[in-house]
């Protein structure tokens, strides 16, 4: 399979929207991750200073009371925790980020705090993660769970699949819980997630490193 | 003639330098961006001139160039920026 990586990229920042996964990855990586649901729409462009924390700008548009909620968010991701086992690995990130919003013309001071907490091996997946964001009189929560499991294994040049289940809740947001199957392409560096929720809406994601 | 033979290879030897090998066993690598961020650390080191990973057994093969050498501090320094754990080092030549 011999994919182009600007094409890939160029793909991936078509669907726009931040899956979040990977908030530090190398010492030097950078991390390009979109995300989209008709709801929201995501950018994150990260990068790693040390293998436990990273600069990143984020982009937040979200549907709020039938407006577009809008973030610009200058961001630190840090690895709080990690436990190397030789199956498997286990993370807690956690993220800040002070930056500006706009809302039906106003633009006001915007801030956001997040964790991520997963697990994974080659076989299983799992994720929590819960985030904040908050400016001039509105505030939005967000938690995930995710479970996901690897149908088959294979080496690092082929295609990897998995099958996940996404649980989110945003209070804030009218339908408050969203329940997704997610199909996740991974090959080396790239990887793409689709899927559509229980309410039939569209879900896109994708996290590149270089 | 005999003392002669031994001080050159004496001086030839040293120069005559066989890449080498290292098996690196490594806890944590369980996806493809794990190899991918391994694979490009170790990939950007001087002495480093290929990278292999294999998924399943958990091991990363580097072919170190000729005349250059990498310790095993430097290997977990390496391997520990990328965000993982060295379980075992294996060195072999591979001339």
């Amino acid at each position: 399979m011999n994919l182009s990586p600007q094409y890939f990229l160029a793909a991936l920042l078509l669907l726009v929207g931040t899956a979040h996964a990977h908030p530090v990855s190398f010492k030097g990586g950078y991390g390009v991750m979109p995300a989209y649901t008709p709801d929201r729409q995501e950018l994150e462009l990260n990068y790693s200073l040390t293998q436990s924390s990273a600069i990143a700008l984020t982009a937040i548009n979200i549907d709020y009371e039938h407006h577009t909620l809008q973030f610009a968010l200058p961001q630190f991701n840090y690895k709080l925790f990690r436990r190397n086992e030789v199956d498997s690995q286990t993370n807690l990130y956690a993220s800040v980020g002070l930056g500006g919003s706009r809302y039906q013309g106003d633009t006001d001071l915007a801030g956001l705090a997040a964790f991520q907490a997963d697990y994974e091996t080659r076989r299983i997946y799992t994720l929590l993660a819960g985030e904040h964001l908050q400016t001039e009189g509105i505030g939005l929560n967000r938690v995930r769970y995710r479970f996901g499991v690897a149908p088959y294994l294979t080496d690092f040049e082929s295609v990897h699949t998995w099958l996940i289940a996404q649980v989110e809740y945003t209070p804030e947001l009218g339908e408050e819980v969203t329940i997704t199957p997610i199909l996740r392409l991974f090959y080396q560096n790239y990887l793409l997630e689709v899927g559509v929720s229980l309410k039939g809406e569209l879900f896109a994601a994708g996290i590149f490193h270089f | 003639m005999k003392r002669l033979v031994i001080i050159a290879l004496l001086f030839i030897l040293p120069s005559t330098a066989f890449s080498e090998d290292v098996k690196i066993s490594v806890k944590g690598m369980v996806c493809s961006f794990c190899a991918q961020g391994i694979r490009k650390t170790l990939g950007n080191e001087q002495a480093v001139e290929d990278v292999k990973v294999d998924l399943d057994k958990k091991l990363v093969t580097i072919t170190v160039k000729d005349g250059k050498t990498l310790t095993d501090e430097e290997i977990q320094r390496l391997i520990q920026e990328a965000g993982y754990d060295v379980l075992s080092i294996e060195r072999g030549k591979d001339a």
